[in-house]
């Protein structure tokens, strides 16, 4: 009598942990910082659990020969928050004195487990900055008023334990 | 001992709660292999290490082992007991403060001094309960004045910190010296520190059940209006895809995780 109901159970506290996982994605070719025509991937990752709300995020930028940018999502929207002596809005000096720079938004969005698929504005409003300890010239979306648009598609995939998310590999670098 | 930027890489990874011995500890494999798997065509040169200190633990527990196998009545009882006694234990001697947790920090040091001796730009990637250990040796180098002259990251042991599923936000470890992080000083340069977790993480929120964490703050209320303070620090919340404790111990493979390290030591 107790067999089925501990079978029963494990199957439940199985079930507990089943989920889906999406990966969000779409690409660009635009130029960057540095003014070269180059792809840009952007990505994130959500998991609805059976149990649990869904979570999902941060996304990330990948820029071809360049470095990867982290959206996050913050009470004011979801952002990109610069690095002083990494990042500088454009026409400031590069070495900025606040550890809080601004550096670029989703537009409209502030929520990622609220999106479905469909265009994503982006908008980058800094400057990479490139110091000794950096192994390449720091490089990625080039900073400019109109936003860029991504049209973003989303993959699905069921889990009984959950899923590491499968992330598009970095774009890779075709002329250095 | 200058570091010199040009030198090779290397990330220091300091593991959390273990339930196996030193021998058995691969976590400097995964951080590699995530490298590998998100550095792309950036041209880096780098290692990483372990920093293992789970036989210190098993020798300060040994004589509390031998009392629970002399209690458990079974095979199972004793597995069991077993697991638990290393995982409670370890927190235990982390919340002390005992000899055993300054055995363990002086080792961490001397496994980041060793790295600066070399010359080499060095990471630091912990996991859980490692990242309270790193939080207080990095503190007390930064208190050193040998190190972290604000003016040139040359002379800092550390280039930037990573932690991953860290319980720093949980009030048993916001105890007397570990209530703010030490400040630089005048300068330019910043010292970074991305703290990655979960929501559904136990281990951060301090929620048996994986209820998930409200707010964005956790290594944040470290921050200080002062511009002395010189710590730049991130909370990332991130999607590992698994719910619970299973989300505690899936940061080694995330790529969003991946993607912020390839970022922060290339740099």
């Amino acid at each position: 009598m107790r067999k089925p109901i501990l079978i029963i159970l494990c199957i439940l506290c199985l079930g507990a942990q089943g989920c889906a996982t999406y990966m969000y994605h779409g690409s660009i070719d635009a130029m960057d910082s540095a003014g070269k025509e180059r792809h840009f991937i952007l990505y994130w990752s959500k998991t609805d659990g059976l149990l649990w709300p869904a979570k999902a995020g941060p996304a990330s930028l990948l820029t071809e020969c360049g470095n990867p940018v982290i959206f996050v999502e913050r009470p004011e929207g979801i952002v990109f928050r610069g690095t002083p002596g990494q990042d500088a809005p454009v026409g400031t000096p590069a070495t900025m004195t606040q550890p809080e720079i601004p550096c670029g938004s989703f537009i409209g969005e502030t929520k990622f487990v609220a999106f479905d698929e469909g265009p994503v504005m982006l908008r980058i409003s800094c400057e990479p900055v490139t110091d000794e300890f950096a192994v390449q010239p720091r490089r990625y979306l080039q900073a400019r008023p109109e936003p860029y648009r991504f049209d973003i598609i989303s993959t699905k995939e069921w889990s009984l334990f959950g899923k590491d998310p499968v992330a598009p590999d970095p774009p890779p670098c075709r002329q250095p | 001992m200058p570091v010199d930027p040009l030198k090779e890489r290397e990330i220091l990874v300091v593991h959390g709660v273990q339930t196996s011995s030193d021998a058995q500890l691969n976590q400097d494999q995964l951080i590699k292999t995530l490298i590998e798997n998100r550095i792309g065509s950036i041209p880096l040169r780098f290692a990483t290490r372990l920093y293992r200190y789970e036989n210190i633990n098993d020798d300060a527990l040994r004589k509390y082992k031998l009392l629970l196998n002399l209690l458990a009545i079974n095979p199972v009882g004793k597995v069991v007991a077993d697991n638990v006694l290393e995982m409670a234990g370890d927190v235990v001697i982390a919340l002390r403060n005992s000899s055993t947790a300054a055995k363990i920090r002086a080792g961490l040091k001397a496994a980041i001094l060793d790295i600066f001796q070399r010359e080499a730009p060095c990471y630091i990637v912990a996991h859980s309960l490692g990242s309270i250990y790193t939080f207080d040796v990095l503190n007390r180098l930064m208190r050193d004045d040998q190190y972290f002259d604000r003016a040139s990251r040359r002379s800092w042991p550390v280039q930037g910190l990573i932690t991953i599923g860290s319980p720093i936000g949980l009030d048993m470890f916001r105890v007397r010296g570990r209530k703010s992080v030490a400040s630089l000083g005048e300068g330019h340069k910043w010292f970074r520190w991305h703290n990655y977790y979960d929501l559904t993480d136990p281990v951060v929120s301090g929620k048996i059940f994986g209820q998930q964490l409200q707010g964005y703050i956790i290594a944040e209320t470290y921050l200080k209006q002062s511009l002395k303070q010189g710590w730049v620090i991130r909370d990332r919340q991130v999607d590992t895809g698994k719910g619970w404790l299973m989300a505690h111990v899936a940061y080694w493979e995330n790529p969003i995780v991946g993607d912020g390290l390839v970022d922060m030591i290339t740099n």
